[in-house]
Order: C-alpha cells, then sequence, then structure tokens
C-alpha cells in the first residue's frame, strides 16, 4: 500500500524522498497557502528553500517550507491562512 | 604552518571541488562542510535521495584519503560568523532554525553559490507561475511535471537544459507535455561571443546539441519576448501574453497570447552575498552583480577566507570548480597553475554570456503598478515608486523601512535587486551609482529560532 500524508485532511501519497511540495503538486493540487493581507492562493516558487512562499503547517507547527520539509507517513499538513495562527 | 582546520561553506561545485583538493593532499587537515541543503551538490547537482551522485569525480565518498576527517553538517545553515584570535567561530542552525551549535577553525572558504533571478509580471504570484530551478526540481528529482502547457520565459541558457529535462521525463512517463521557450534576447547575439567560444570549443557543441535537441522534440522556441501577464480563469493559469522587446527589455508594445497552464521563469543568477555581507568582505560591482573582491589565490580581503564560485561572479558550475581548486591548493601552500589557465578560459566565457544576455533595467517600465514586487509582504510597484518619489527612498534599503518590501520571511532574497532596479529607474534623473558595499547586510545569516538560540 502506498504511504500516505494528510494534506488539509485529505490523504496524499508519496514515494520516498519526496518534499511535501512534490507530493501535494504530483496529485494534481496547486494551492499550498493563502497570503495574510490580500488573501492571495500563493505555491511553490522558488523551489529551494530561499523564498518561503511554500509555507504549510506540518503537525501544528507553522511556516515550514513545503519545499524543503520530507514527506512522511501519518503527517498532518495544513495549507497556511495568513501568518499560520489562529 | 599549512592550516589544520578548515571549513567549506557551501557544498557545491566550488565547496567539493575544493573539498576533492584537500582530500588528495593527504595532510591531517579536519574539514568542516557546511550546507543548508539536506544532501551535497549545491542547486547544479540537486539528486534524489539514494541515487548516485551526478559527478563520480567530485563525489566526497570516492576519496580515499584516511588523513582527512571530514565533519558534515548538512540541512544546517550559517547564521554568524565571529573572528576570535586568529580563528573563526561559526554559528550554525538546522533548517527548521530549532538546533544551533558552534564550529571553530582557522581557514574558511566561503562558495555559498547564487540564486536564481526572477522578474516580476502580472499575476507571477499566482499557483503555477515558479522559478526554472523549481521546475526543474520537481521534474528532475521528484519526477513531477505540474502542467501540459509549459511556458519557459526569462533569458540565459539555463531554459534550455530546463526544458530538455522535461521532454525526456515526460518520455518516460509517457505524458503528454508541450513546452515553448521564451528568450528576451535574439539568438544573434551569440556573435558577439565568439572569442569566448573559441577559447571553449566544447561550448559550441553544447550549444548546437541543444538547439537539435529542441528542434528534434518539438521544443518551440521564441525570441526577443519576455512575459507581460499571466492570464488567469478562476485561479488557474490558462495562458500569457508576452510582449516584444528591445534588448534592453523595454517593450516595443506589440502583445500576442499563448496558452499555458504553467509558466517557469528565469532571468539568469545572483550572487548569495549574505555571509560574505555579514564578514565585511570586500565586494564590488560586476555586470550589475556584488561580487566577492578575490586575488589571483582566491583570497579575500579578509585574512584567512577565501572565496570560490558564483559569489566571485556568475559563471557557471565549471568555473566554481577551478576557483575551488585553486583556494583549497593555496590554503595548501601548492601549485595551482593549470586550474588557472582553466580559470582564465571560463572567465572570458562567462563573460561573454554576460553579454549576451544583460538583464537591463527596461523591464520595469511597463509594468503594471498593481503588480506585487515583494512576495512576502505584497507590496506592489505602485507603493514603491511612490516611496521613490514622494518619501525620497533612495535605495532598496530605505524604500523597505516605508514599504515593508524586503521584511517578511525571505529577507528581500526575492525582491531586493528588482527593487533597487525601480527605485533606481524612478530616480533616473538623480545620477543613482550604487555601491556594492553599501548592498543591504542582513545581520542574522539564517533561520534560527529564540529557542534554538538558548540552547
Amino acid at each position: 500500500m502506498a504511504k500516505t500524508f494528510s494534506f488539509d485532511g485529505e490523504a496524499i501519497s508519496f514515494e520516498s524522498g519526496d518534499t511535501i511540495a512534490a507530493a501535494v503538486l504530483r496529485s494534481g493540487r496547486k494551492s499550498l497557502r493563502r497570503t495574510r493581507f490580500h488573501g492571495e492562493e500563493r505555491s511553490i516558487f522558488c523551489g529551494i528553500g530561499q523564498c518561503f512562499d511554500c509555507i504549510v503547517i506540518v503537525d501544528g507547527r507553522s511556516n515550514q517550507r513545503a519545499c524543503l520539509v520530507r514527506a512522511e507517513e501519518g503527517i498532518q499538513v495544513e495549507h497556511q491562512e495568513g501568518a499560520g495562527q489562529a | 604552518m599549512p592550516a589544520t582546520s578548515v571549513a567549506i561553506i557551501g557544498a557545491g561545485p566550488a565547496g567539493l571541488s575544493a573539498l576533492r583538493q584537500l582530500a588528495n593532499a593527504k595532510r591531517v587537515i579536519r574539514v568542516e562542510v557546511i550546507d543548508s541543503n539536506p544532501r551535497y551538490g549545491g542547486q547544479y547537482w540537486r539528486h534524489r535521495e539514494g541515487d548516485p551522485f551526478p559527478e563520480s569525480e567530485l563525489d566526497p565518498t570516492s576519496h580515499s584519503s584516511t588523513e582527512i576527517r571530514i565533519n558534515w553538517h548538512l540541512s544546517t545553515s550559517v547564521w554568524q560568523i565571529e573572528s576570535v584570535a586568529g580563528s573563526f567561530r561559526i554559528h550554525t542552525a538546522s533548517s527548521s532554525g530549532e538546533k544551533s551549535s558552534t564550529v571553530e577553525v582557522e581557514k574558511i572558504i566561503i562558495a555559498t553559490g547564487a540564486t536564481e533571478r526572477t522578474l516580476p509580471f502580472k499575476n507571477w504570484t499566482a499557483p503555477g507561475v515558479m522559478s526554472a530551478g523549481a521546475l526543474q526540481s520537481l521534474v528532475k528529482e521528484y519526477q513531477v511535471i505540474p502542467g501540459k502547457k509549459i511556458v519557459i520565459a526569462g533569458s540565459g541558457v539555463f531554459a534550455l537544459p530546463v526544458a530538455k529535462t522535461i521532454m525526456e521525463v515526460s518520455k518516460k512517463l509517457g505524458a503528454d507535455t508541450a513546452v515553448t521557450v521564451i528568450e528576451a534576447q535574439s539568438i544573434f547575439r551569440w556573435w558577439r561571443n565568439s572569442f569566448a567560444f573559441l577559447l571553449n570549443p566544447g561550448k559550441i557543441l553544447e550549444a548546437v546539441g541543444y538547439l537539435f535537441f529542441m528542434k528534434r522534440h518539438g521544443v518551440k522556441r521564441l525570441s526577443k519576448r519576455i512575459v507581460r501577464e499571466a492570464r488567469l480563469e478562476s485561479g488557474e493559469i490558462v495562458g500569457v501574453m508576452a510582449m516584444k522587446v528591445r534588448s534592453d527589455l523595454s517593450s516595443d508594445s506589440t502583445n500576442e497570447v499563448l496558452a499555458a497552464d504553467l509558466v517557469a521563469t528565469s532571468f539568469g543568477f545572483i550572487p548569495d552575498m549574505t555571509l560574505a555581507s555579514i564578514l565585511g568582505l570586500e565586494r564590488k560591482n560586476q555586470n550589475d552583480d556584488a561580487v566577492v573582491v578575490v586575488d589571483s589565490n582566491q583570497r579575500t580581503s579578509l585574512k584567512g577566507v577565501w572565496a570560490a564560485g558564483e559569489i566571485t561572479g556568475i559563471g557557471g558550475h565549471e568555473l566554481a570548480i577551478s576557483e575551488g581548486a585553486i583556494a583549497a591548493l593555496d590554503i595548501l601552500e601548492k601549485s595551482s597553475q593549470s586550474w588557472k589557465l582553466r580559470r582564465f578560459r571560463q572567465r572570458v566565457f562567462a563573460r561573454g554570456l554576460a553579454k549576451i544576455y544583460p538583464i537591463s533595467s527596461g523591464w520595469n517600465k511597463s509594468l503594471d503598478d498593481s503588480t506585487i514586487v515583494c512576495r512576502c509582504e505584497e507590496v506592489s510597484v505602485g507603493e514603491i515608486k511612490q516611496s521613490a518619489s514622494e518619501l525620497g527612498a533612495d535605495s532598496a534599503r530605505t524604500a523597505k523601512l516605508f514599504t515593508r518590501a524586503g521584511m517578511g520571511l525571505c529577507q528581500g532574497r526575492i525582491c531586493q535587486r528588482n527593487v533597487k532596479e525601480i527605485i533606481d529607474f524612478v530616480r533616473s534623473d538623480s545620477k543613482n551609482v550604487s555601491d556594492a558595499n553599501r548592498e543591504t547586510v542582513r545581520p542574522i545569516g539564517g533561520v534560527v529560532t529564540l529557542g534554538g538560540l538558548s540552547d
């Protein structure tokens, strides 16, 4: 059975070595977060951890770069809204 | 007495080349290799976990020396360096910023490389617009092709390998992918580089090889155009509007629309000067980039610190390999004459490329005022222009104070250069000469949490 993690409650399958961003984009989804001022959808941009545009919430921790953080079985990833704090 | 401890900051082509020379020396030496990526190889040799290293000669696991002790610090960024009584104390943090530690060395080779430059256009913040480097990494490392009609737009040679990778992986996956490369400059500018090509004949073959590959695989090429807008329909990219430009990238007002669902963009590379600035190394302007000043042995203005690779001037991985080797051989007090000859040829080629693909500031004349420039803080072109025309901002630094552009999580890495050019454009009447030694210095070189500091 394929390994999965959760993205906004939906199961995303991944291959070992995948980053969160790679797995989410492979599933056909595009957006990873929404900006805090204009509420714009954003996704991966620089791909190497420099631009911080792909930040998501991983197991409750906000501002994690989806292009750097490895996908792991069972982690809970959420689309980050604004600064990622309630 | 030769050094017994060296830190190599940046494990890309320059850093790994330096490491090879240190390992080959068969001397008792401790080397601390620090890189923010989880694997060595830099951006140029990004590779998937478990795959063989793409450049076997520089693969650190192939060095057989038993005298050298290599301490690896991967997924680690340097956030501060102190000079203490003839040695250096390097403060590092894990990539999440939550663990910090310190290493001490006598000498440093700084090889922090470059980041890709992108230019803003309307809707470039939408999902589905990314840097060409991001696309290359998704396709090559993860076999993800996030679009069916891909436009790679910008200027410079980097679009060629990216287009090639996409076509190769697309074939392997049985996907149906169309790629169009949009280049801002005319291909005929290559004639200006004939001397550089004569000194580097292998590059002629490489260039011709790419052109044939693109023709055979149906990659379309358009030149003298840049993307003005990504067209969106209910949030999804449906096309791009390209405009014809002159060689200074200013528009000649002919627009055309192409269908696309993914836009990759790339306008060359910018040296990553974060640590060079923290160390206070002497800098200069070269082809509009701030670069580290080095002597013929790659020594910087600070005793005990060498610099190699893109931070001494954009020149590609081969030049970086030569410079890394020269720096390491100088530390070992050995001759590097053959590397210096190579470096000469490669520098001529790099200068030639910079002449073929200049990124002049004409791009910002046709920008919509509503276009976002600072992606983190969502600051628009109009706000930046206003900070210059009404509030007296005269540099990216002062514009930051008025607008927050460059104050977000990326600390201006993506927008600073573009903000500077917009400000210079608005103030073009006041003859703005910018000084490489006065670029913004980030006092903290990477992400580190307060919790990580208190450990």
